[in-house]
């Protein structure tokens, strides 16, 4: 498009200075008017020439998109080939006839603007892709992986699960995948957003496209190619853009009604002029009418606005899966926080053993380390750990099952064991009481009675405690909803509401009523039975570490664990509705007023044409304003 | 119609001026260098290259002679313009020979314009031909006194497509040396190159001083105009360029 723009623009001088000599011969020369008739037919001449070439330029490749398009239907396009198309073909009969006043410059300065108004569109939205592309040329096309001895180079599309690849100090990691060996800092900020750098060792997991700063780590590839992090963020942005909001949607039917409403006007003016017999001035009008109404502010009033701050919350490390849940986002006035893996950290610690007389205590940790070893929960992370810290051999286990919310059960050496929550113990054993206990407790039970009690600590997220007072400070409630019946002391510091002890079901019940008193619910979550409730919720936010159920339920992935992006993400998406909110009212308000001056002759069509593009310049520079990075202040002290 | 004659003198006038343009648009010449003289490219590639560059310079310079000609036409017809027009006509031949001599043109205008221009133009000159015909293009537009002095004289042919055609002339002119530079060649003896813009300079003077001369000592009224392009006497162009148009 440049290189038509470029074309059409040197034309189009040319012919200016070509104008230039009609003005100027009708003001300094007017004796010489017809003396220099022979000059103003080579003039003429001349000026079809160039403004053909500006057509065909410029033209052609208009009307061409627009046959091209799959509706066919009355768009901007459609108005501004309609009006050049007929003062070009009125010009060429005059110069056919001989007479004056030709629209030559008009019809080229016209397509000028119109072309250099699509080019700074199209520039503008390349730029907003550009930095999901900026973030693909991280991803190295060649990695060092280890072949029994010998370390080789093999092609990132060669790389398969389960390579254990080497990545040095100044390289990018190509694999998402966990660190068998080595330590080092990585820089995650083109994936989190996360300014700061890493410290990673052995068992910690790293995203392809990750910087290594120092050291050298071997990593085992989980996921590779289009699996990785970074490739589905881009798939996920790239999908999200091509969804519109529902405003968005609303504006295009108010579009779709504008442009004939404008024809059936610019028909009026030429023929009330026409039947007053001054066909010429219709002519002019109706083309000022045709020029200066621009749907086109309409149309892109919100795609570029949505398109820059998804863009902005993938830089920041966030992927919205699309515009409508961005537009959701920004009227949620209620966050529900998971507790255990989302508020507090994944890791717990498993701090004592409270067995019966019966149950030595370490027969007790190898049955409850047996039972959790197929889950991710961080309960079962702390049990697994600790099991192996005392070097304990972990008996098998048939027919295992998980209780979504309760706990597991499974059989071991022909008994039927349980590991559980307290609210289980009590469902199963009526046992009341410790409910209240700071710590985190789960119980292994048989079918007769509670065989161990498990104390785990856990911690509080650093930005846990940021997190909640952003979102209280933009008076948005934020609770925790958690399937854990402990009262856990870590979240006293937060200062909010805590219902726990919920199964998923009932944190979809409590989920309901509160959209029943007309609230906007957000749920933050990371764990498998969080997965019906971020699904459910307005917008569900899943962690970095969450489980693959609860990422794919969620409509807002995080690629770090930082919680402050929750706030900024709310900030994001109602600083976007503001601006949409913004281009659409400049866009109504700019259309009525311009159609009703080209309409009673106010305007000239090249004046009506460079008014149309300032108004496309202003929602475009406005649109920008969405995906600018956010003040400290919006999401994050 | 302008003659061979003239076509002859503006093709001169053009390759003697070119050697000034060689010391002025140095930058613009060694950007041009950069993006065409490649081997991929080859030799009829290069030449196709320098074709389209010039091909822009020259199309302005046509346009601009076509409107010099226009303006001429109506100055010589206009009671009110004629013989101020002349006097500016004058002026800038004159104006032109001595910024020439002592190239402070160059140093005002033409070389931060130069500058300016070739920042935006410079990424075009790699990006195939029609911007390389752009890019020449908005390059003829560079302020440059031999330029406007050889509008000054097709202005005196009265005739828009005799200046276009002239300026045409002159443009052709300056091909075969800055060609040559871009090449890695040169062109003309180191006295040539060092005289050469000088001697176009006085040329210059002489023509504005003696173009200036005339209108002064025309008789005021109808014959102002007249005056101002031909030779009071017996109706001979002024300017010689055109000695053979009747």
């Amino acid at each position: 498009m440049f290189v038509r723009l470029a074309l059409g623009v040197f034309f189009t001088l040319n012919l200016m200075a070509l104008s230039w000599f009609f003005y100027a011969r009708d003001l300094y020369f007017p004796d010489a008017a017809g003396a220099s008739g022979a000059i103003a037919g080579l003039f003429s001449a001349l000026g079809l020439l160039l403004t053909t070439l500006v057509v065909a330029t410029l033209g052609v490749p208009l009307v061409a998109a627009w046959s091209r398009s799959r509706e066919r239907r009355l768009d901007r396009f459609t108005l501004i080939l309609l009006g050049v198309g007929a003062a070009y073909v009125v010009s060429v009969l005059r110069v056919v006839r001989g007479e004056g006043h030709l629209y030559f410059d008009a019809v080229a300065l016209i397509l000028v603007l119109v072309t250099l108004g699509s080019w700074v569109e199209a520039t503008a939205k390349r730029r907003a892709a550009g930095a999901a592309l900026e973030r693909l040329s991280l991803l190295p096309v060649v990695a060092w992986v280890r072949r029994g001895d010998d370390v080789l180079e093999v092609r990132e599309d060669e790389l398969r699960v389960g390579d254990v690849v080497r990545v040095r100090a100044s390289e990018n990691v190509a694999v998402d995948g966990g660190v068998a060996d080595g330590a080092a800092h990585v820089d995650e900020a083109a994936l989190t957003g996360e300014p700061r750098p890493r410290a990673i060792a052995v068992g910690d997991t790293v995203l392809a496209g990750s910087l290594c700063l120092d050291g050298t780590l071997w990593v085992v590839a989980k996921s590779v190619g289009p699996a990785r992090a970074a490739e589905r963020m881009r798939e996920a942005l790239a999908r999200a853009r091509e969804r519109k909001p529902r405003v968005q949607r609303a504006a295009d039917r108010a579009a779709a009604l504008f442009v004939p409403g404008v024809v059936v006007l610019a028909l009026v003016v030429f023929a009330t002029h026409a039947f007053a017999g001054d066909a010429a001035r219709g002519l002019f009008d109706a083309l000022a009418v045709l020029l200066v109404s621009c749907p086109c502010a309409l149309g892109i009033a919100a795609p570029l606005a949505t398109s820059a701050a998804l863009e902005r919350a993938a830089r920041m490390g966030v992927v919205i899966d699309s515009a409508e849940t961005l537009e959701r986002a920004a009227a949620i006035d209620t966050v529900f926080f998971d507790k255990t893996g989302t508020l507090t950290e994944r890791r717990l610690r498993l701090t004592a053993i409270d067995s019966a007389p019966d149950v030595p205590l370490e027969r007790a940790l190898a049955w409850a380390a047996a039972l959790e070893a197929a889950s991710v929960h961080p309960i079962a992370d702390a049990l697994v750990a600790a099991a192996r810290a005392r070097n304990l051999v972990v008996p098998k286990v048939d027919a295992a099952r998980v209780l979504p919310g309760r706990g597991v059960t499974g059989e071991i050496d022909g008994r039927c064991l349980t590991l559980g929550s307290q609210a289980l113990a009590r469902e199963r054993f009526g046992e009341a009481g410790d409910v209240e206990t700071p710590v985190l407790i789960v119980q292994l039970m048989d079918r007769d009675r509670v065989l161990a009690r498990f104390s785990l600590e856990e911690r509080l997220r650093e930005s846990a405690r940021p997190a909640v007072a952003a979102l209280t400070d933009v008076g948005v409630r934020a609770r925790v909803v958690s399937g854990d019946g402990s009262r856990a002391r870590v979240l006293d510091a937060l200062g909010i509401p805590v219902a726990g002890g919920l199964l998923p079901d009932e944190k979809l019940a409590l989920l309901q009523r509160e959209r029943c008193a007309r609230r906007v619910v957000a749920m933050v979550g990371d764990g498998l039975n969080d997965a019906p409730i971020l699904a459910a919720a307005d917008v569900g936010f899943a962690l970095a570490s969450g489980t693959d159920l609860a990422r794919s339920a969620g409509n807002v992935r995080l690629i770090s664990d930082d919680l402050g992006r929750v706030p900024e993400t709310l900030a994001l998406a109602r600083r976007t509705m503001r601006v949409i909110q913004v281009n659409l009212g400049w866009a109504f308000g700019y259309n009525l007023i311009a159609v009703a001056l080209a309409a009673r002759g106010s305007l000239t069509p090249v004046i009506a044409a460079l008014v149309m593009l300032f108004s496309s310049l202003f929602v475009l520079h406005n649109s920008g304003r969405a995906g600018r990075p956010l003040e400290p202040a919006l999401g994050r002290r | 119609m302008i003659g061979a004659v003239a076509l002859g003198s503006m093709f001169a006038a053009g390759v003697a001026g070119s050697l000034h343009c060689i010391g002025m648009c140095g930058p613009i010449l060694a950007a041009l260098t950069a993006s065409v003289d490649s081997p991929e490219r080859g030799r009829v590639g290069t030449w196709l290259s320098l074709a389209s560059y010039h091909g822009g310079r020259i199309w302005t310079y046509a346009v601009l002679g076509l409107l010099a000609g226009a303006l001429g036409d109506g100055a010589q017809r206009s009671v009110v313009l004629g013989r101020p027009l002349a006097v500016a006509m004058a002026a800038i031949l004159s104006l032109s020979g001595v910024l020439l001599l002592t190239n402070r043109l160059g140093r005002w205008f033409s070389a931060p314009s130069c500058g300016g221009a070739l920042a935006v133009v410079r990424p075009w000159l790699r990006r195939g031909a029609a911007l390389r015909v752009v890019a020449g293009g908005l390059m003829g537009l560079i302020p440059c006194g031999l330029v406007y002095a050889m509008l000054v004289a097709v202005a005196a042919l009265r005739d828009p497509l005799s200046g276009a055609l002239g300026m045409a002339a002159f443009g052709l002119g300056t091909v075969p040396s800055l060609s040559a530079v871009v090449l890695g060649g040169r062109i003309g003896s180191p006295l040539l190159r060092a005289y050469g813009p000088r001697v176009v300079g006085v040329a210059l003077i002489v023509m504005g001083a003696w173009l200036g001369f005339r209108v002064v000592t025309a008789p005021v009224g109808g014959g102002v105009a007249e005056a101002s392009c031909h030779d009071a006497g017996g109706g001979a162009p002024l300017l010689d360029l055109t000695a053979d148009r009747h």
